[in-house]
């Protein structure tokens, strides 16, 4: 917390006056109400429950290579600490292709532009896998953020509401940052980038 | 500052990369003298992992760069709207030296439309990771998540695209 310096007459330069911290309570009362009215429990068990359905998907687009034993695929548990959420259990998936290992870390849920994050690393680099709207190929701008004049905002359009499918997508490395779909193809290109280069 | 830096920055880190791999599998003292003892794959994954803190370092510099354009732009240009007219009493005090959290971040939060609980937060996050890397890493951070390159491009991409920041012709 920084304060402003005394003037010389021993006042603040700039005085916060009765209204402005009014401004400023109700301002974090409601950021509060916004937070709470959110069901953080809901939102955890959702994205656990996307995060399986990612690790069943790529169970079985790697099945035949898993079943005859050339890939061995396990999963541990890791810690996730989320702000509102908190910390919970979460799985990650560990792939071991010969001498090299390939792990699908999750990171999250609580992000801006995607529901849900995984990591996919290996020896030789790192890839991100998205919980995205289906509908958005690439990662266009969520929110607008406006400026207000005379003390207030101006209203943004209001988007017609629809229901939003999420999916997991391949996110290809920035700048790009295209959203594709994870098919056999894509996933085996993801893993061996990050496995051998 | 504009998004053009950021798509160089990761076009650079992508070359690096690349070189990096390409470099462990042609060197021969990559791979025997100064790594002696030490598995290859782990010399290659440490470098490319501090390539990408080092990236995630810089996409964060471009981004508080163009905030601080920005407010600097709006103090001395006097434009009337909410944001800038805080800016300027921030400006009476502190002239450049606001900080970045609690003047441009906390001022943009009370005048702005900005999502306070998700994007500025987000905001606050990186650039405590990002002062971190700045001081030499020399404490362990208390960060609420992972960050990384591919995080802090994302967030300065969005941010860029989403926030009216201004800056001097």
């Amino acid at each position: 917390m920084r304060l402003k310096a005394p003037s010389a007459k021993g006042e603040r330069s700039a005085p916060v006056d009765v209204k402005e911290f009014d401004e400023f309570v109700k301002r974090e009362r409601e950021d509060a109400a916004e937070t709470a009215s959110v069901d953080w429990d809901g939102e955890r068990k959702e994205w656990l429950s996307y995060l399986d359905k990612l690790y069943k998907k790529v169970e079985s687009l790697l099945h035949k290579y898993v079943s005859s034993g050339q890939i061995q695929l396990g999963y541990r548990s890791v810690e996730l600490n989320e702000e509102n959420i908190g910390s919970y259990a979460a799985k990650q998936m560990v792939l071991k292709i010969g001498p090299k290992s390939v792990v699908l870390e999750p990171i999250g849920t609580l992000l801006l532009g995607s529901k849900g994050r995984v990591d996919v690393i290996g020896p030789a680099g790192k890839a991100q896998i998205l919980l995205v709207d289906s509908k958005r190929s690439g990662p266009t701008p969520l929110v607008h953020v406006s400026i207000g004049f005379g003390g207030k905002l101006p209203v943004p359009p209001a988007e017609p509401p629809r229901e939003i499918k999420w999916e997991w997508r391949i996110v290809t490395r920035p700048p790009e940052r295209r959203f594709i779909e994870i098919t056999q193809q894509s996933l085996f290109q993801l893993i061996m980038e990050v496995a051998n280069g | 500052m504009d998004s053009n830096t950021i798509v160089e920055i990761a076009e650079y880190h992508n070359d690096v990369v690349a070189s990096l791999k390409y470099y462990s599998k042609t060197s021969p003292s990559f791979i025997s003298t100064r790594y002696f003892g030490r598995p290859l794959g782990d010399v290659l994954a440490a470098r490319i992992e501090e390539t990408d803190l080092r990236s995630a370092f810089f996409v964060l510099t471009a981004l508080e760069a163009a905030f601080r354009i920005d407010y600097l732009y709006r103090c001395q240009k006097k434009m009337k709207d909410d944001l800038s007219r805080a800016f300027r009493l921030i400006y009476k005090d502190r002239g450049k030296n606001a900080t970045l959290d609690e003047d441009i971040f906390g001022t943009w939060k009370r005048e702005s439309s900005a999502p306070g609980p998700r994007l500025i937060e987000d905001l606050r996050g990186a650039f405590n990771f990002r002062h971190y890397l700045a001081h030499g890493r020399y404490w362990e951070p208390k960060l609420a998540r992972k960050y990384d390159f591919n995080f802090a491009y994302s967030l300065a991409d969005d941010v860029l695209n989403a926030f009216p920041l201004l800056k001097f012709d």
